[in-house]
């Protein structure tokens, strides 16, 4: 295990505008952290600039080393990011697709090809294994895509809202399966927009806003109602059920 | 080796030996042996045919490599500006009337050169690909406008006439010099775009997905302008320039493999070297005074062949 992921001072600008301002945090390894905040809060940001992709000022830290010194196929191994966006380019099939994962260890053969059958079945996506990507449905694709981060098995999980284009059903299998790839020792920082989810998901949130951090804490700490009202503007009722939270009655501000 | 790669080397030994024999004057392959026969092979025409798969090879494998970094199957190594530099350099070797040994070439390969530090430079180090598509396309654009400018400013007309004969690229009257010339240069591009052969499938995924996967742009972006650098300057530097062998054959092999750039490199080479051969076999055998440029006949063939793309592309969307 690499240790925690700490960020100090870390700003991006796109455009001359600053997009994430001076932030400063630190992420438990074998935790599953959520970023969440309002359109336009700098959530994606922040996430591609912790996996290495952006021009910062300030540091990221893995452990004892820097994101942004460490080569670039190390870096790899270590993080898997995906993406918004669902971009495949050619039509590959996805057995390829899901194969690309195991590229930053540069593998061929039995041990490549074991992690890549197990992220195809994690995910559910054994069956389209012979399809190609452009002849699945969104979710199927996004599914297909999850499994790719997966079969380079890096020790950090880096989703930007995963669940956008699944099936409520889905969704509840991602859940799942997100809880269990941390029971196994994995760490996971997922942007959600979905306040449920995050409440079910996350042992600790990340909370944007204008391209700041408004608070951050375990999950139980910071979901409050006051934050609520004034991160996103709305009014809701939390319960916390055995440390199972739920928000009710949510309305606009 | 794949079964496709083996149908394309056997296509590809057709195709050799179809250009080797046919001509205004056709050789019987029991022929090949007597005197007169043998010195056309041997002199004329196995030159000529081994230029004909270095260059088909060159411009097939670069059209496959500028698909893949650009993620667009209308990409074309003419995009990059490198051909039209090499066109230049060797258009100022005719403009200044120099002639001489591997002058013409020389000249080419120094614009090619220049043509990729300019796009080096103009490019940056950011490996966006937008920016390095724009580099590419002023980098054209300037090149481009430049060769008009030596055309309208020719010392006379032969100069003109010869320097617009050369534009339009032919395999015509090539030597074993020319070969020597091309071999290696074409070599060192082929392997420069096949290091690219992994990065470009990551590409597939996005830049983003790329650079998380380990992907080094930059490194990548010098590759690649190395690489179509080498391949097509050296091709335009012997053969003038022969479009649509790079945009088109790289379409044509997609169906057949797994759409992975990686896979597409190999067989856009052996199949731009059998097009290259069987256009310019064609052309040799048409009934006509004067020898019909290779670079023409591949935009007559290229511009149906489109046709068909619309035509197919239009049924699709209906």
């Amino acid at each position: 295990m690499s240790g925690a992921i700490k960020f100090t001072d870390l700003s991006v600008s796109i455009g001359g505008q600053k997009i994430i301002k001076s932030l400063s945090a630190s992420i438990q390894a074998g935790s599953i952290t959520a970023i969440i905040g309002p359109n336009g809060s700098g959530k994606t940001t922040l996430l591609s600039a912790l996996v290495g992709l952006r021009t910062i000022t300030g540091n990221v830290m893995l452990g004892d080393d820097d994101i942004y010194a460490m080569p670039s196929t190390i870096r790899a191994q270590k993080m898997g990011y995906l993406p918004q966006k669902n971009e495949v380019n050619w039509n590959i099939s996805i057995s390829n697709l899901v194969r690309l994962g195991a590229m930053p260890y540069n593998s061929k053969g039995k041990i490549a090809n074991e992690a890549i059958k197990k992220a195809m079945d994690m995910t559910n996506v054994a069956h389209l294994a012979e399809r190609k990507a452009m002849d699945l449905s969104g979710g199927e694709l996004s599914r297909a895509l999850f499994a790719r981060v997966l079969a380079g098995d890096p020790e950090w999980i880096m989703l930007d809202e995963p669940m956008a284009h699944l099936d409520l059903a889905h969704q509840l299998d991602m859940v799942d399966l997100l809880k269990s790839i941390k029971d196994n020792g994995k760490s996971i920082v997922i942007i959600v927009h979905d306040l449920h989810q995050a409440a079910q998901l996350a042992d600790n949130i990340i909370i944007m806003k204008d391209g700041l951090i408004d608070s951050e804490g375990p999950t139980s700490e910071v979901l409050n109602s006051a934050m609520l009202e004034r991160v996103f503007g709305i009014k809701a009722d939390i319960t916390n059920d055995n440390g199972a939270l739920s928000l009710h009655n949510i309305m606009r501000n | 080796m794949s079964k496709l790669n083996l149908a394309l080397i056997i296509g590809l030994i057709a195709a050799s030996c179809l250009s080797l024999l046919a001509g205004k004057i056709w050789i019987s392959p029991f022929d090949i042996a007597s005197n007169g026969e043998a010195s056309i092979i041997y002199q004329l025409r196995l030159p000529r045919t081994a230029l004909g798969i270095i260059v088909g090879a060159a411009l097939g494998m670069a059209g496959a490599a500028m698909q893949g970094f650009l993620r667009n199957p209308l990409a074309d190594p003419g995009l990059f500006g490198i051909s039209s530099s090499a066109a230049l350099g060797a258009i100022l070797s005719l403009f200044l009337g120099l002639s001489g040994f591997w002058i013409l070439p020389i000249f080419a390969l120094l614009g090619a050169a220049l043509g990729m530090g300019l796009l080096t430079l103009l490019a940056g180090r950011s490996g966006s690909l937008i920016i390095f598509t724009l580099a590419g396309l002023i980098l054209s654009s300037l090149t481009g406008s430049l060769t008009a400018l030596l055309i309208s400013l020719a010392p006379n007309p032969f100069a003109s006439s010869e320097i617009i004969t050369w534009l339009m690229g032919a395999i015509t009257d090539r030597s074993w010099s020319d070969v020597y010339f091309t071999a290696p240069l074409v070599a060192i591009g082929m392997l420069c775009l096949l290091l690219c052969a992994k990065m470009l499938d990551a590409l597939t995924l996005g830049q983003d997905v790329a650079l998380s996967m380990g992907v080094n742009m930059s490194l990548l972006q010098y590759l690649l302008i190395l690489g179509i650098g080498f391949t097509v300057g050296a091709s335009v530097a012997v053969t003038g320039i022969i479009g649509f062998v790079g945009l088109v054959v790289p379409h044509l092999m997609r169906p057949f493999t797994d759409e992975r750039p990686s896979n597409l490199l190999i067989p856009s080479a052996i199949a731009g070297a059998i097009l290259i051969l069987l256009a310019d076999s064609i052309i040799r055998i048409m009934p006509s005074v004067s020898e019909l440029r290779l670079g023409i006949a591949m935009s007559l063939l290229g511009a149906p062949f489109f046709l068909g793309l619309l035509y197919h592309m239009r049924r699709k969307l209906a």
